[in-house]
Formats: C-alpha cells, structure tokens, sequence
C-alpha cells in the first residue's frame, strides 16, 4: 500500500515534470517572433548615457557586447537646424545642396543618416533621421553635428536593445563616466524617436536629461 | 603528508596552480593601469578652421575608414547545443555503467576547455535561469541557444538525474579541480540549513529577473573571473599569432574584489566539496527536483547492503543517509549529482 501510494506520487511528479519542461520549451520556442524582437525595454532599470557629459568619442560602437552596439544616434528634429553637417560633407562646396543625395560623399559609413525633403522646391530644407537597423552607433554624425551643427544629434542607449547585463561594458570603457544604471519612466521615449510632427507642444523628456 | 593515491597528488597540484593564479592576479591589480588610449586612432575631424584647406578635407577623406564587425556566428549556437548534447549523452552512458569518477574526469576536463575558456563560461545553464525567467514572460527576448541549454540539462535529469552537474557544467568542473576526496563532512544540522539557501538564491534571481534589476545567480558566481580571464589569455593568444594588437588590460579581468571573493571560493573549495554546487546554485534546485522524479534514479539495493557504511563516508554531497529507525541506508535523488563514487567504492555491488 505504501509503496503504491509513492509510486503513484511519483508518477504524478513525472507528469508534472514532463509538463513543466514541454511548457517551457514551447513558450519559449514558439513565442519567438523576429518582427516582435525588442518591443519594450527588459524592465525598469536601464544603462542609459548621460548626454551632458557624453563627449561621443565612439567607443560605444564597439564596447557593447552586442554587435552591432544598442546605442544608436538620434536627431532632435526641434533643434535640428537642417543643415548637412551629419549627412553630407559640408566642406565640399562644388556639390549642390540638391545634388548631395547622388554625388556627395556620406559622413556615415553605413549610409544610416536619411535625408527627406520636407518642404518641396529645389532649395527646400531637409530634414535628417537615422535608420536605427543601420546605425552601429560610430558617433560620426552626431560628432559633426556638435561641431559644426546646433547639438540636435546625440548618442542613445537602447532599452529596449540593451542586454541589461551586471556590469555594462560601454560604462567600463567609456572615459567619461557618462553611461550610468539609472531608474527610467514609461513615459520616457526610449526609442528616441524625435519625430518634427509628434513632438509634445511643451517639449517631451530626453533620455538622459532627467529633471 | 601521505597520498593515497596519484588522484590525490593531481588534486593537489591542482589546488596550488589555482592559488598561484589567483594570488598572481590579485597583484596584478596593484600595477599601474594601462596607458588609455584616450584620441583613438581612427578619425580626426576637421575644425572650423581646416575646413578652408583643401589638405586637411583630403586627409580627413584618407583617415575615414569604416569599423570592421565579426558578429558571432551562428556556428557557435550550433556548437553550443552539440557540444553540451555530447556531454549529456556520454555522461549518461558513464553513469549508466558506474564508470568510476577517476576515468571519466575527461568528460568535466572538456566541459571545462570548451564551456570555461573557449566560450567565456557565459552563458552557462546556471546563469540562464534568470534569462529563461525573463524568457517566460517575453519569450522573444531569448534565443534558442539559451533556451536549449537551460532546458537539456533538466531533460537529461528527467532521465538519469543531475548528469549534467557532473559533466557539463563547467562550474562544477572548476569546483572538481580542487578534488572531493579530503573534503571534510558537514553536521547534518548546518548542511541540512545551507541546503536551503539555493531556494532563497532562486527565488531572489528570478524575482530580480522579472523586475529586470540584475541576472542575482551571475553576480554570485565566483568563478567568472576565472572564465572570463582564461578566454582573455585566449583571445589574446588568438590575436598575437594573427598579427593583432591586443591592449594589455586584458590581462586585468575582473577586479581585486573579484578576485579576491574567488581566491575564497578557492580556499573554501579545498576543504568543502563544490560549496557553490550545494549552497548557492538555483539550477541545482531545478535539476534536483527533476532528479526527484526521473526515471532512473540512483538507489541501494537493500538484499545486497552489508550497511558497511564506506558510501556515506565516500559520498561528497551528502547525499547518502542512514536511517535511524531502519538502519537502512538510502540515496537522496535530490542532491545525488551521480559521480558513480559511492558504485566504485561499494564492494557488494549494491548500487544500482
């Protein structure tokens, strides 16, 4: 009898077991979804780069662990001033501002700054956003933009594609001590998607700029 | 001193290789830090000031070369998953004939060359309890890799109990290293108390884990410096024979409190048999309550039981007790990691 009823206990525990490992397995390997890959940030607390003392020397590009880095430069387009500092080169004056798309040379090696038109017209304004696929987070354009532009460029720290792991390994490179585990908000724009036309009126909260 | 036998004498030498090491790189911190590169060498961009001279644009244009990438290769997942499939299998037929720990050491030896130092002892299946913890709740955010290995072990522990902790984790090949033959018994009252500790460990990570705060079992873990150098010290040696430069700090993994809390975990391990195993390890949890259930499990045959007593004095986890009202002894599925000593020791061939 008392060996039935642990036999039977046991067998219970098999079937629970077997079940536990076969959930797992299929929610973990049926719940993967390339397009879904980094929908939100892993929790509340996040690397994040603090953009006041964040000189972008690049070494973020190719500190991270991941390849290619979970920093990515943004463009504020508010202060963004529409010039083509972080596009093309702006010493090179015998190419038209219209002809810079075909003939001039990119300052971004992997061709990630995009320049749309905005206005219309020949001589219309541009405007500059970085396609975060391409960008490995070299810190060029957002460099030219700081010197020769209004500073609307910066380098982010991906929530959503950071790892989040013990200790960051930009934070144990980076000479300016400027990456820092800090508390984030939902509210926080992670993505850092400094969109002209969805920009709050009184200005929305920049990541790193915490008041 | 006496050596009973040359296992002993390797074990020891063992034992003194590992403190020199990790004395030697607890002073390594003391040296002055290596020159920073501080202007990489890469790019200079041109001032406000150059952007009129052509020569200066012209050089700008030579210097500006585009970063090279070599992402990992999705070879390495596979050998991964190949790797850590071999192990599990030849440690299952190793334990399924009681081959005796001192011919199969091989098995942890390898664990330890490819786990350990080719692969940086990260991501072992210890540490991928805080990533299939956030995995359950976002599963896009784990790969296969890491899904495969924290889910083999517990299949193969399912099957024939904890193989995994004794040939394919590479902690616990570390742990080895220091031998298990001298380790000293602990009162059942104070080991029955640490044994307990694992439970809080786990429930800490995976709590910390959904909060998203930090991996807890990673942060524990003792032993990573001693992976992350030796794959350092690879790395490096790769480089060199390539041509490459390699900057000197790598030599400097981990700092001197990382070394230090592993020089203790060192000097703890020579007189306790894989303190981190029993006390501290969440994984272990898992496994051994999969080892609980398995389909084979580790037992003693009681016809064939002269209750001589020499397996619980050669068990180094613990794991066989006698009872006191039957005097029976009897092997706890939970803590067992199937080393096959107690089979190697028992002369009536009562273990099954």
């Amino acid at each position: 009898m008392n060996s039935d009823r642990r036999r039977f206990i046991r067998f219970g525990g098999q079937l629970v077991g077997a079940a536990a490992l076969g959930g797992t397995a299929w929610r973990v390997f049926t719940g993967s979804d390339p397009e879904a890959v980094f929908s939100q940030p892993r929790g509340p607390y996040v690397w994040r780069i603090n953009t006041d003392k964040c000189t972008i020397c690049g070494l973020c590009e190719t500190a991270c662990v991941r390849k290619p880095s979970a920093v990515k430069a943004v463009n504020d387009q508010k202060k963004c001033s529409y010039c083509v500092a972080c596009y093309g080169h702006l010493a090179d004056l015998h190419v038209l501002s219209a002809m810079i798309q075909s003939k001039g040379v990119r300052v971004c090696p992997y061709d990630a700054v995009i320049r749309r038109e905005h206005s219309g017209g020949e001589d219309g304004y541009h405007l500059y956003t970085i396609d975060e696929a391409k960008c490995t987070a070299c810190g060029k354009c957002a460099k030219r933009c700081n010197q020769l532009g209004t500073k609307s460029m910066f380098l982010i720290l991906r929530p959503d594609l950071c790892l989040g792991c013990n200790r960051c390994a930009i934070a144990a490179v980076c000479p300016e001590n400027a990456v820092e585990w800090a508390h984030s908000y939902p509210e926080d724009d992670f993505r850092g998607i400094y969109e002209l036309e969805n920009q709050p009126v009184d200005g929305g909260r920049q990541p790193g700029m915490e008041s | 001193m006496k050596f009973k036998s040359e296992v002993d004498l390797t074990h020891l030498a063992g034992r003194m290789v590992m403190v020199v090491v990790c004395l030697w790189a607890c002073s390594l911190q003391w040296l002055p830090a290596a020159e920073t590169a501080a202007a990489p060498p890469c790019f200079r961009i041109p001032s406000q000031e150059d952007i009129g001279s052509s020569e200066a644009i012209a050089s700008y244009r030579e210097q500006w070369r585009p970063q090279q990438y070599f992402p990992e290769s999705d070879h390495w997942i596979a050998a991964d998953i190949a790797m850590l499939t071999v192990i599990l299998l030849a440690g299952g037929v190793m334990v399924w004939r009681h081959v005796s720990f001192s011919r199969f050491w091989p098995l942890p030896a390898t664990t330890l060359l490819y786990f350990g130092v080719i692969r940086g002892g990260c991501i072992c299946p210890v540490g991928s309890v805080a990533n299939m913890t956030i995995g359950l709740r976002h599963p896009e955010m784990i790969g296969v890799s890491t899904g495969v290995m924290f889910l083999l072990p517990l299949v193969a522990a399912f099957v024939m109990g904890r193989i995994f902790c004794v040939a394919g984790c590479p902690l616990g090949a570390f742990q080895d290293l220091l031998g298990g033959g001298r380790a000293r018994r602990i009162p059942a009252l104070p080991h029955t108390l640490l044994s307990g500790l694992p439970w809080i460990v786990l429930v800490v990570t995976t709590w910390l884990a959904l909060r998203g705060a930090c991996y807890f079992v990673c942060l524990l873990d003792p032993y990573k410096t001693a992976f992350f150098w030796g794959y350092g010290w690879l790395q490096r040696l790769i480089h060199m024979t390539h041509g490459g430069l390699v900057e000197p700090g790598i030599l400097r993994v981990g700092d001197l409190t990382a070394w230090a809390i592993l020089l203790a975990a060192v000097a703890l391990g020579i007189r306790v048999y894989r303190p981190f195993c029993r006390f501290v390890c969440p994984y272990g949890v898992l496994l051994g309550m999969f080892s609980m259930i398995a389909i084979k499990r580790r037992h003693i045959e009681q016809s064939q039981c002269v209750k001589c007593g020499r397996c619980e004095k050669q068990c180094p986890v613990q794991a066989i007790m006698r009872d006191a009202q039957t005097n029976e002894y009897g092997i706890s599925s939970y803590r067992c990691i199937q080393c096959n000593r107690c089979s190697s020791i028992c002369r009536k061939d009562g273990i099954g």
